[in-house]
């Protein structure tokens, strides 16, 4: 393979990398909002049922995919954790 | 896109909550008991001189059109986004910081779903005829009084 034809295919890699982190942000931003209404009907943050559905569909979605479901599943656990410290205000 | 002149004045106010959400959710981060007491003061104030009017405003001339318009998912959402302030702002007595976060959280969150996403919807769906006709509804509205804005929570909650 050619010197150029790497500088696409890493061309391409940082697109897309670019659009995971925007996707991320858009999640977390929808989870936000989520959280806020939660709080303030006096609901609990996590829903553990909730969490089983997404990480079952995202198991079969990875493994459609080819990849490895644990490296997807560890990725889904981190942003179920991350709602457990929200929202930030500590007082 | 520019904004359609019928919708200008809404926007308006759009700008005024996104000042009051983001100074909420600093005033809940910082701890601070007085800053976070002032920040409540100033929803419980936007909410009687301008937020109460302008949720209702929506709910009867902006909703109905996109809900024509099939949009029924995204009118669910912003109904249950005003219900939930709504109510946060009815309870004067639980004014902790952690409420004040969410309150300007999701007083953002759906500020920006309206001029993202609501707003441009409603200026694909009508016509110029039909803004137009939309703003002067809109204006004569503003003309009247809160009181005349009763709150309907349990409509609201059925919907
Ligand atoms: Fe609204
Ligand atoms: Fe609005």
């Amino acid at each position: 393979m050619s010197r150029p034809d790497i500088e696409e295919l890493r061309r391409n890699v940082d697109q897309i990398d670019q659009q995971l982190v925007e996707l991320i942000g858009a999640r977390m931003q929808h989870v936000d909002q989520i959280l806020a209404l939660k709080c303030l009907a006096g609901l609990p943050r996590r829903c553990e049922e909730r969490e089983r559905e997404i990480l079952e569909r995202i198991r079969a979605a990875s493994r459609q995919q080819g990849l490895d479901p644990e490296l997807v599943e560890a990725l889904f656990k981190r942003f179920f954790n991350q709602a457990s410290s929200y929202p930030k205000a500590t007082a | 896109m520019k904004r359609a002149p019928a919708l200008v004045p809404l926007s308006r106010e759009h700008n005024t909550a996104l000042w009051l959400a983001r100074a909420a959710k600093r005033a809940a981060r910082s701890g601070n008991a007085e800053r976070i007491q002032q920040a409540w003061q100033q929803l419980h104030d936007a909410w009687r001189s301008e937020m109460a009017r302008h949720f209702r405003a929506e709910e009867l001339l902006l909703f109905p059109v996109l809900r024509e318009g099939g949009e029924h998912e995204l009118v669910d959402l912003l109904l249950r986004e005003h219900a939930a302030m709504h109510r946060t702002l009815e309870q004067p007595e639980l004014q902790e910081a952690e409420r004040l976060e969410a309150l300007g959280q999701v007083l953002e969150g759906h500020v920006r779903r309206e001029e993202r996403e609501a707003f441009p919807r409603l200026e694909a769906l009508l016509d110029q005829g039909s803004l137009t006709r939309l703003g002067h509804e809109l204006a004569r509205l503003s003309d009247r009084t809160l009181e005349e804005y009763t709150y309907d929570r349990e409509a609201q909650e059925t919907t």
